[in-house]
C-alpha cells in the first residue's frame, strides 16, 4: 500500500491507522473526526471486538512480520483491551518498525 | 480480511501462526466460538494470541451467520457446523489431525467432529461445551428463546445498555440471526450422538466447567462415557468460564498442549467474586 511507511514517524502511522479505522468502520469521515493518540477504542470509538481484529488484520497484512501482533496482543488482558488506545498500537508499530530499521542498518554496516 | 469460501459460504478466518523467532509446535489448533451472541474476537482477546506466542499455528473463525463471516437464510444445523469446519480444514490444507478448542455451543462442534471425523481431530478442549446428547436441540432451541424474550427485558436491557452501544448492537445483530434464518428450527432437529458413538472416542478430552454452571453435570456425563477425559471444576464459577478466567486457561491449555507433565495448574479464586450472569441460562451475556 503504502512502501514509505516503513520510514514514516508516528504522525504518518497515525494518520494511515486512522485511514483503516475508518475502512474497518465503513466510515471514511472518520479521518475527519478528532482521533488522536489518546482516543480509546473502547469508550471513544465503541469499536467492536470484531471491528478491532479486522484493524489488526488490515495492520498486518501491511506491516507483516516486521510488526509482531501476536506478540503485542499476547500480554493484553481483556481489561487491557477496554482502555487501549490509538496511541498504544501507534507507538508499538512505529517502536517495531525502528528497531527492523535499526537490525537492517547494522547488516548493511557489515 | 482473510475470507475462506468452506462448505460454499465465505469464513472469515483469523490463522495466527507461530510468532515470528519463537519455534513452532508442529501443533495446529482450531477454537470455536459459542452460539448467537459471540464470534472470533472472543478468542481473539483471550487465548489465540498466547497461544501462537507460545509456538502454535493458531486458527479462529466465525461460524457462518456469526461476526464476518456469510450469514445464509439456511443451514445452521451441528451438521451443517461440523460440514463448514472440515470444508474449512480441506480449504486451508490442513490435512493433519487438530487440537479442537469448544467455548459453550463450539464445545458441540468439536465433539461432533470428533464422532464423524476422527481422523480429523487430535483432542478437543470443552470451555463450559455443549455435546449433542439427549435434549440438546430442545435447550439450543429454548436459549434462542431466552435471547429473543431478553432483548425485551428491562433488566436484561439494562445491563446491556450498561456496557455501552456496542454490545447492544452485538445482541441486536444476534437477535436478527435467530429472527431471519432457520437456526431455531435447525437446532432443534438435532439428532443426539448415541452414548456408543461418544464412549467410542478414543482422543483424549480436556473439559473445563464452572462449579456453579448448569453445563457441569453435562461435563460429568461426558467424563463417564469418555476414557481420556480430564475434568477441571472452577468452584463457583458460572458459564463464563472463558471470559472470567481468561488467564488461567491460557495456563491450562500451554500445559495440555505441552504434554501434560503432572498436575494441571491449580486455580486461585479471585479474591472479589465474579458479577452473576443476569440470565443462567443463557450463553447471551458472557462477553466482558
Amino acid at each position: 500500500m503504502n512502501n514509505n511507511l516503513h520510514l514514516a514517524p508516528e504522525a504518518a502511522i497515525l494518520a494511515y491507522v486512522k485511514r483503516q479505522l475508518g475502512a474497518v468502520i465503513g466510515d471514511p469521515g472518520l479521518l475527519h473526526t478528532d482521533i488522536t493518540m489518546d482516543t480509546t477504542f473502547g469508550s471513544d470509538l465503541e469499536l467492536e471486538s470484531i471491528e478491532f481484529v479486522a484493524l489488526a488484520d488490515r495492520l498486518r497484512t501491511e506491516f507483516g512480520e516486521r510488526v509482531n501482533f501476536v506478540a503485542f496482543l499476547a500480554k493484553k488482558q481483556v481489561d487491557d483491551m477496554v482502555a487501549l488506545t490509538v496511541g498504544d498500537v501507534v507507538r508499538y508499530v512505529a517502536s517495531c518498525l525502528q528497531e527492523g530499521e535499526s537490525v537492517r542498518e547494522l547488516q548493511a554496516h557489515g | 480480511m482473510a475470507e475462506i469460501l468452506a462448505n460454499g459460504v465465505r469464513l472469515h478466518v483469523q490463522r495466527l501462526g507461530p510468532a515470528p523467532g519463537v519455534p513452532p509446535s508442529g501443533k495446529t489448533i482450531v477454537l470455536l466460538h459459542g452460539l448467537i451472541v459471540d464470534d472470533l474476537s472472543s478468542y481473539y482477546f483471550t487465548l489465540a494470541n498466547p497461544l501462537a506466542a507460545a509456538g502454535h499455528d493458531v486458527v479462529l473463525y466465525d461460524l457462518r451467520g456469526h461476526g464476518h463471516s456469510e450469514r445464509p437464510l439456511t443451514g445452521y444445523s451441528l451438521n451443517d457446523g461440523i460440514a463448514d469446519l472440515d470444508g474449512l480444514l480441506t480449504s486451508l490444507e490442513i490435512h493433519h489431525p487438530v487440537h479442537l478448542v469448544g467455548n459453550s455451543y463450539g464445545g458441540a462442534i468439536a465433539i461432533g467432529m470428533a464422532v464423524t471425523h476422527p481422523e480429523r481431530v487430535a483432542d478437543v478442549t470443552m470451555i463450559e461445551g455443549h455435546y449433542a446428547d439427549e435434549g440438546f436441540g430442545e435447550e439450543m432451541t429454548e436459549t434462542l428463546g431466552l435471547v429473543t424474550e431478553g432483548i425485551h427485558d428491562e433488566k436484561w436491557r439494562t445491563w446491556l445498555a450498561e456496557r455501552g452501544r456496542k454490545t447492544m448492537k452485538l445482541a441486536r445483530r444476534g437477535v436478527s440471526l435467530i429472527e431471519t434464518t432457520s437456526i431455531e428450527r435447525d437446532l432443534l432437529a438435532t439428532v443426539p450422538h448415541s452414548r456408543a458413538a461418544l464412549q467410542a472416542l478414543q482422543i483424549p478430552i480436556l473439559a473445563i466447567y464452572g462449579g456453579a454452571s448448569e453445563m457441569l453435570e453435562r461435563a460429568r456425563t461426558l467424563e463417564r462415557l469418555v476414557a481420556g477425559t480430564e475434568l477441571i471444576v472452577l468452584p463457583d464459577l458460572d458459564h463464563r468460564v472463558l471470559f472470567n478466567t481468561a488467564p488461567y486457561l491460557c495456563e491450562v491449555l500451554l500445559w495440555w498442549y505441552a504434554g501434560r507433565q503432572g498436575e494441571p495448574p491449580a486455580w486461585v479464586p479471585p479474591e472479589v467474586p465474579f458479577e452473576p450472569a443476569p440470565l443462567s441460562r443463557a450463553m447471551l451475556p458472557s462477553r466482558p
